[in-house]
Parts: structure tokens; sequence; C-alpha cells
């Protein structure tokens, strides 16, 4: 074996890494919205996804696509609980990424290819988590953990997370102490879809306002503490002091499994509460309702 | 650790307020080998209490503020930087850094049932 050999295999493994960002950059555009920089990329032709936190709440938005060209984007919708923001521009000629499921074990490579100013950027490391699905703190239905070890700047959020064969894992974000989440190719596909369809996710409401108690037999209980007048609870008969036992047969016993029964698909099902009142059980239906925007 | 250490029982106190769940405990535990429930006035090694009691106490360690957690239960009803902001008659900015500084806080502890840990307190509107 020559002396060069394993210096060799070094430049055949970086030029594998900047060819793996050479087939994801086409299609990762950089995000400019009111003081806040981001990455996003195209979903379909003249949409965009883009991560939903590091976009600005108001104002002007633009992309600058790969090559320097900025143009004006006009907002879709966002989705707040799984992080995913539609935007679209009046340009058809920039190719969509490809979005696959790749299986991702703890340990495999990881690319994360941003934008700025119509260049990509990059930063590598490994996928450090790599379990089942989540809900995100506001109630986001989310496909699957992965998380990354890769220092990222703020930039790249909202761009995309390759693997080492070039396929697309997700989106990257900026998760807690800045750790870089990805959110699922299968999670945007759904999401993005509907807010293309609707403009925002709808969520269930119930009109009833919850806490947590202690029960006199042991255990915990879902307790009414409030019934907005008109809401769908107050229609269904529930009143002050019910405790909610169970939903469709279910056991309640946690605030959660209540959140978890209001996802999107939700609005206008019917559903059965048993209620504890003054002792006793009883079962009224309630047709869940679409929570007005706050 | 020592042979004659390792023979002792374990002494086990039963904190719990229930005195049918605690008689009953009692009874079970009484012939089990090196194990010996003590009486409330002598030392333990272990100690049983509810299981309400040990999240109760578990709660302890986040320490959140009142604002993070009125934070938190908006965050639970499914609300936006933007709509905390306005609830809470603060900038979007200031709203998103309590909300960040309240992930980090909980993800430092661990906590995942953060939502639970605001329903005790506050009511949550869903």
């Amino acid at each position: 074996m020559t002396e060069s050999a394993p210096f060799t295999k070094v430049q055949d493994l970086s030029a594998a890494f900047a060819r793996l960002v050479g087939i994801a950059a086409p299609g990762v555009v950089a995000v400019q919205s009111d003081h806040s920089r981001s990455s996003g990329f195209l979903w379909r032709p003249g949409l965009i996804v883009t991560a939903d936190e590091a976009l600005s709440e108001e104002g002007d938005v633009a992309v600058t696509l790969p090559g320097g060209e900025s143009i004006a984007a006009r907002l879709v919708g966002r989705d707040h609980t799984t992080d995913i923001a539609l935007l679209r521009i009046d340009r058809s000629d920039v190719p969509p990424v490809r979005l696959e499921s790749p299986s991702v074990p703890v340990g495999a490579l990881a690319i994360a290819v941003g934008a700025e100013d119509g260049a990509p950027t990059a930063a590598s490391g490994v996928v450090s988590r790599s379990t089942g699905p989540w809900w995100s703190l506001r109630g986001g239905e989310i496909d699957a953990r992965i998380e990354l070890d890769l220092r990222m700047r703020r930039s790249a959020e909202g761009g995309l997370a390759i693997e080492a064969a070039g396929q697309t894992i997700g989106m990257t974000v900026f998760g807690p102490r800045r750790l870089v989440l990805v959110i699922p190719s299968a999670t945007i596909e759904r999401v993005a879809a509907r807010l293309e369809k609707c403009g925002h996710i709808p969520r269930g409401y119930l009109g009833l306002g919850f806490q947590l108690v202690a029960l006199e037999e042991g255990g915990r209980g879902v307790m009414v503490m409030k019934v907005e007048p008109q809401g769908p609870g107050a229609k269904a008969g529930v009143h002050q002091g019910d405790i909610i036992v169970s939903w469709n047969g279910e056991p309640i016993r946690h605030v959660r499994s209540l959140l978890r029964g209001l996802g999107p698909d939700s609005v206008g099902r019917t559903v059965t509460l048993g209620l504890s009142r003054a002792g006793e059980t009883k079962n009224v239906p309630l047709t869940i309702a679409e929570r007005p925007t706050a | 650790m020592s042979k004659s250490a390792e023979a002792r029982p374990i002494r086990l106190a039963l904190n719990i307020e229930n005195k049918a769940l605690a008689d009953r405990l009692a009874a079970l535990l009484a012939n089990v080998p090196g194990l010996r429930v003590v009486s409330a006035s002598e030392s333990a090694d272990v100690a049983l209490v509810h299981s309400t009691a040990v999240s109760g106490s578990a709660d302890g360690d986040v320490l959140l503020t009142p604002r993070e957690l009125e934070v938190l239960t908006l965050l639970a009803e499914g609300m936006s930087n933007k709509a905390i902001a306005r609830r809470l008659g603060i900038s979007v900015h200031t709203a998103k850094f309590h909300v960040g500084a309240l992930i980090d806080k909980l993800d430092a502890v661990g906590r995942t049932d953060a939502v639970a840990h605001a329903a005790r307190r506050r009511v949550i509107h869903l």
C-alpha cells in the first residue's frame, strides 16, 4: 500500500460530503423576514417550506434563490405546533426537493444544508437520537424524534437534513438550548398539504377550562372549572364542577390525554365524555368545534 | 460494604395518610425476609409514599416563575408567540424569550409532563 492511500480515502470522503451538499443545495433558499434570516426549501413548485419559529410574525417576506436572485414571498399558512410555515413565490422554475423518510439510526451521518444570500451553508454531525412520534409542547404531533449532534448557524434553521445516501430526512429546527431537531418528512408532507389547502391547521375546541384535581377515592381527575357560554361543552350540558373521567370510554387522568384528542382531525367529531357529577357517572355526547384563533 | 451490613434488614417507613391502605401494606410486607416495617418514630432506610405525593414533590425541582407557569399554560393551549404576547401584554420578542427559557428549563430537568404540571396550578382552556 502506498503512503498516500489513506489520504485518498479521506479525500474521497470529503468529496462525497461536498457532493451531498451539492445535491440538496439547488432546492434550498434563504428566507428574510423582519429582523430574521433563516432557510427554507422548495416543497412543491412555487411553494417553500420554512421554520415557523424563525419567521417573523409580521412584515414582508423575501426569499433568495440559489444563485442570488431575491424575490418576494407570500405567507400561505403557518403552524406553530409543528414549527412549519408555507410560503408561495411566483416562480415555478426552481426544482422541488424530494422528501424521503430513510431510516436514521443513532450514529448515522447527517448533514444540515441551509442558505445565506443565495449560497449554500453546511454543517455535519451524527444522528444523536432517533425515536418514535412525539408531541411538541404546543400540542403538535411530530412523526419521529430525530436529534442531530451538530452545530448549526442560526440562518440554517428551516433548511434540510440529509443522510449519507443523499436522502432528505426532514427540516432542521432549533430545540431546547439550540439543539438541532429534525421535523421529519412525513410531518412536513402532512402539515404543508393542509396549510396549502386551508391556510391553517385547525385545532379541536371544547370550550371548557380544566384543572387537575386529586380525587376523593384516590388518583387524579380533570375537573371542569369554566364553561364557555355557547361553547361545545355548554351545548353538551357539561357543568362547572363536573369531573371528566373518560373520553370515548378511555379513562382520562391527565390533561395531556384531552390534548391528544383535540388534533386537526378532531373538529366536527362527536365524542362521548364520561362525567362524574356529585358522585354519579353519566355519559354525554359532545361535538368538537374548531378553536377560535386567539 | 461488610457482610453484616448487607444482612441487616432494610427499614421501611410507610408515610401514607390513608390508614386502611397503610394497614394493608404493613400486613403484606410484615413477613418479607430482609425487610422491616418501622413505626413513625424510628429512622428508616426507605419510605413508601402516595404516588400523587411523589409527583407533587417532583414539581419542586422545576421552579418555574409565575410568569413561566402562565406561559406554559398558554403554550399547552396551542398559542403562538404572538397570541401569548397579546394575552400577556408583552412584546413578541419577550414572549419568545419566555418560551425559550421555559423550554430550556423543562429540558434541563427532563420534564415530559410539563402540561400536567401547569394544569395542577392553573386552569387550562381547551
